[in-house]
């Protein structure tokens, strides 16, 4: 499971969540589930072979997330987070 | 900005890896600074510091270490863009006769355990998202924006290394850099990668070391003697699109106009530039915000401009090739500039050079950078 954060006022939705809707100014979110996106840019890092990945939600918000495998740009994932750990699976689940 | 004349600038040389901590390297800038000028410590009326690794100590510690009363007194630890800051700050305080003489230093000192510390606590966006999942390192952020930058202006490898490579023959000119070897495209495209992207030639060597520069009055005894240099225009603008764009995009793109008005100059005027260059892509965003060339037109700039050198470029050999010593890489490109204009740069020094530009660029939020600064000196 995954949310962002959409301002009451504008409906835009944003990640991190932060004080202030930078859209709009309000100040009051609610946190809605967005775990369902595609990989908008990704990259490798050389030592830990872990691939870092930019994902576009349905919600337009971009997440930085580790995937566990490699992926592609324009795949479809489904993002996990577990504390702060925020993970992108190519399998993708249907949460709606 | 009429008020305020840059006396001079230091560097201490950068080195990988050093005992010395950083209390004592502010403290050795600072008293370089003053042989250098002839400038008493007790007519130092004001003070600001730049480092990371000072803490607990902050500028006023250094004061009382110097034996300094400053009137004005600043600490920043805003990353690639803390110089320009202080700078900015300092000015005004000349303004408003605040102080009359200014030293502003910056420097830092990392080991591999404060570096990580570094990283890790770099700010609660980057402990909270970016360290827990492996990304705390800004090559993977920056690897992230070459990759984008690479495709949308249909640049190769080559292109990148380029930059890297004339910058490394600059420093090939510089006895104070910390790598002066020449570096050929073959070096380059095999060097040890960081990334899919990334090289080691793209990215920034951490190193340690210090930099100071005196600004005063225009009026200050000091001033009148001394060959010094104006501020011809300085702009800021941080956060500019809250972290909402795509970070190929600074703040610079939206004071270029302000900039080169209140400078009364265009970008074909200046003669030495230093563009902050933590990794390459930065300076080509940068130079293009700038309007050294159009967008989209980054290859051709680095075939006209770059390759043959006709924009002189992070002379010093930038701090690709001299390291960045933490917030001291913030003031780097300033003393090149400086030592530039004042026709001190020996081997390296751009004939008749009248006017520079400078520009700080750093502090990683959570995709990219959210501070950005330009300034336009020129020889009084």
């Amino acid at each position: 499971m995954f949310y962002t954060y959409q301002c009451q006022c504008c409906q835009q939705h944003i990640f991190p969540k932060r004080a202030i809707c930078p859209f709009c100014y309000n100040r009051h979110f609610l946190k809605k589930e967005d775990a369902n996106g595609i990989i908008q840019n990704y990259t490798i890092d050389q030592r830990s072979q872990a691939v870092i990945s930019v994902v576009q939600t349905t919600h337009n918000v971009l997440v930085v997330t580790q995937s566990p495998h490699v992926i592609a740009i324009g795949q479809p994932v489904y993002i996990q987070q577990n504390k702060n750990k925020i993970l992108s699976f190519s399998d993708q689940e249907t949460t709606s | 900005m009429q008020n305020t004349r840059i006396i001079d600038a230091v560097e201490l040389p950068y080195v990988r890896h050093s005992e010395e901590n950083t209390a004592s390297l502010l403290q050795r800038a600072v008293l370089e600074l003053v042989q250098k000028t002839g400038i008493n410590l007790q007519d130092i009326d004001g003070l600001g510091v730049s480092s990371f690794s000072y803490a607990p100590d902050r500028a006023i510690d250094l004061a009382w270490q110097l034996s300094i009363k400053p009137s004005w007194l600043h600490d920043d630890s805003n990353g690639g863009v803390s110089a320009l800051n202080l700078l900015q700050h300092a000015m005004a305080a000349l303004a408003m006769k605040q102080a009359t003489a200014i030293v502003l230093v910056a420097g830092d000192r990392f080991d591999a355990d404060t570096f990580h510390k570094l990283l890790t606590e770099y700010n609660s966006t980057n402990r909270d998202y970016l360290y827990p999942i492996g990304a705390a390192s800004p090559n993977l952020l920056f690897s992230l924006l070459t990759k984008q930058h690479m495709e949308q202006n249909n640049l190769s490898p080559q292109d990148y290394g380029e930059l890297v490579i004339q910058q490394r023959r600059w420093a090939a000119k510089n006895p104070n850099a910390l790598y002066q070897n020449p570096l050929s495209m073959d070096d380059y495209l095999d060097a040890r990668a960081v990334s899919d992207v990334l090289g080691i030639y793209d990215c920034v060597p951490v190193a340690v070391g210090a930099n100071a520069i005196l600004l005063t009055h225009k009026d200050h005894p000091i001033a009148q003697q001394n060959q010094t240099i104006k501020v011809k225009a300085l702009q800021a603008l941080h956060n500019y699109d809250d972290q909402l764009g795509n970070g190929l995009k600074t703040g610079l793109s939206q004071i270029k106009d302000r900039l080169w008005q209140q400078a009364e100059l265009t970008p074909n005027d200046i003669d030495v530039s230093a563009i902050y260059d933590d990794y390459p892509v930065m300076v080509l965003a940068q130079l293009e915000d700038l309007g050294f060339f159009e967008p989209r037109q980054a290859k051709s700039f680095i075939e006209q401009s770059i390759r043959s050198q006709k924009l002189a470029l992070n002379t010093s050999g930038g701090q690709l090739s001299c390291g960045q010593a933490g917030t001291a890489g913030s003031m780097h490109g300033l003393v090149e500039v400086i030592t530039q204009l004042k026709g001190q740069a020996a081997e390296r020094q751009i004939p008749l050079a009248q006017n520079g530009l400078v520009t700080g660029y750093g502090m990683v939020q959570y995709r990219y950078c959210m501070c950005a600064a330009a300034l336009v000196l020129s020889i009084n």
